[in-house]
């Protein structure tokens, strides 16, 4: 018995880790954007796993962004941009700038649409459940190419929604305590979707690791990148070149892990950096979702691609 | 009695340049001091109009700050929403004159710049508001058209079709290159844009951000 039971502990261990990997590459249907010059259209296609060809599940005039599963998959969600227009108002004497069809999307597991929400610009996923944050402005050309004027936060399973006024241009519900965390023009506030409340913080960021160790601020209009540890504030300085730069833009966290996803716009490959050994690895695949969102580990325009356990064990 | 006439016109011409020494400590060069923007705020202006960019564009302000409006070679969105300093506009009437005898404005469009900093810097009192372009040095200008010699708006990538590259090109080379007592610290531009001698920037895709070195210094 005093033998055997050593063995069975191994075992079970070795066979939890297959099952985990195994449901780390265990895959949701792949969303992609296709635009046809010709006809002047965009398409969002999902690829299930185990079928060749991608099936189109929204076409429009108006170009496509952003798609992203919800938490636990359930539903999809993507941002059509709008029409941009900048046109002289006579009577204001001022020039006037909007966009027309600007929306967010919402489709259930089926790609059937289950909501749409009017001038949304960015949004993020709940980390549990099925509840979307998001903010609504109103297009302009200059700067961040918005001007924010309400926060939502939208369940989809119940339909129901909170709206509030609010100037944040960027926003991230973080995993390691359900808060969502938000950046204005003038600070950095956060919000508690469960007691309605706002809350004071002193973070120089919004976006945190999964587990809270950690957060940056990423070079909104050409601002300074920091990487900070977020129990003292204390401002990181990471060995190698990839992270410290006064100017970046990371694509987001990978998910239940110290390491950041940089997406390199002239290679087209990504950098998967660890913020506390400054290593990294080059991959040829980009993640999908939103920027700032966190990057999930088997989610890439590449369906091949799953950024294992191994792989971020090498850069420890 | 004569005498006496000689020494009070030399006592009061000894207290007027004692108060003029004053002065002149009272009143030392902006430039080297630290005064905040408050502090300043009521003293009558230094003998120097030489705009004082304070401070950083995320964080600052200005003094002596100058209007961008129309000139040869440049439209101007929004003149209220259009200052900077003195040399950084110098600088641009020259590119802007440069730019009319390359490309004839009957022919070609104009550099088309949107929105710098408010008057005196700081936040912009109205919406849009910035994260940057608080004290002159950040400036935001329009990708370049094929299709039409006016002013006017290019998006990617619904735009992308009217999208001239060439000419973008030549007017980021051209602010890379100025010749002048302002010179280009950065810019930052969308990817969609394919241009080089900038930096890739997230969203900017109606327009790329043009930042100058502080040409007064950095201490200020």
């Amino acid at each position: 018995m005093n033998r055997i039971l050593p063995i069975f502990i191994i075992t079970c261990t070795f066979n939890a880790f297959l099952i985990a990997e195994d449901s780390l590459r265990a895959r949701r249907p792949a969303l992609g954007v296709t635009r046809d010059r010709a006809a002047k259209t965009w398409s969002l296609t999902a690829s299930e796993p185990g079928i060749a060809s991608p099936k189109t599940i929204f076409r429009s005039n108006l170009s496509l962004d952003y798609a992203s599963w919800s938490s636990d998959g359930s539903y999809l969600a993507f941002i059509v941009n709008g029409d941009f227009y900048s046109n002289w108002d006579e009577n204001q004497k001022k020039w006037i700038d909007g966009d027309v069809g600007q929306k967010l999307v919402i489709m259930n597991r089926g790609y059937k649409q289950v909501a749409e929400f009017a001038d949304i610009r960015r949004y993020c996923w709940s980390p549990h459940g099925n509840r979307l944050a998001m903010i609504a402005g109103q297009a302009v050309e200059v700067g961040l190419g918005f001007t924010p004027d309400k926060m939502v936060v939208y369940d989809v399973d119940t339909k129901t929604q909170l709206e509030m006024p609010s100037t944040a241009y960027d926003l991230c519900w973080a995993k390691h305590d359900n808060i969502i965390y938000i950046a204005t023009f003038t600070e950095k506030v956060a919000f508690d979707p469960v007691r309605k409340s706002k809350i004071d913080i002193l973070y120089h960021g919004i976006y945190f690791s999964d587990d809270g160790e950690y957060y940056y601020d990423p070079s909104w209009e050409g601002s300074e990148f920091g990487i900070y540890r977020t129990v003292n504030n204390e401002r990181l300085t990471p060995p190698g070149s990839l992270l410290n730069r006064e100017f970046l833009h990371p694509y987001g966290w990978l998910e239940d892990s110290h390491c950041l996803v940089i997406w390199d716009y002239d290679s087209k490959k990504s950098h998967i950096v660890n913020v506390e050994t400054g290593k990294s690895v080059t991959v040829d695949a980009q993640p999908l979702g939103q920027i700032g969102a966190v990057v999930r580990r088997n989610e890439w325009n590449d369906p091949e691609f799953c950024a294992d356990t191994a792989m971020l064990e090498s850069l420890k | 009695m004569e005498n006496e006439r000689n020494i009070i016109t030399t006592f009061f011409a000894l207290v007027i340049i004692l108060l003029l020494l004053v002065g002149m400590l009272i009143f030392e060069s902006p430039n080297e001091s630290n005064h905040s923007n408050e502090a300043w705020a009521g003293v009558n202006p230094t003998p120097t109009t030489a705009t004082i960019h304070h401070g950083t564009p995320h964080n600052g302000s200005m003094e002596y700050d100058v209007q961008m409006t129309n000139t040869t070679g440049i439209w101007v969105k929004n003149s209220s929403r259009s200052y900077t300093g003195d040399k950084i506009r110098n600088c641009l009437e020259e590119l802007g004159r440069a730019w009319a005898t390359a490309y004839p404005t009957t022919t070609y469009p104009p550099i088309q710049i949107t929105e710098i900093s408010p008057e005196h810097g700081g936040p912009f009192p109205t919406p849009p508001n910035h994260l940057s372009h608080k004290n002159g040095l950040d400036l935001d200008f329009r990708y370049l058209r094929n299709d039409t010699s006016a002013p006017q708006e290019m998006k990617f990538p619904d735009d992308e079709a009217h999208y001239d590259h060439d000419l973008t090109q030549d007017l980021i080379d051209r602010l890379n290159n100025l010749d002048c007592d302002a010179q280009v610290q950065l810019i930052g531009a969308a990817s969609a844009a394919n241009l080089s001698g900038v930096q890739t920037w997230l969203g900017h895709n109606d327009h790329f951000h043009v930042r100058f070195v502080d040409p007064d210094g950095t201490s200020n």
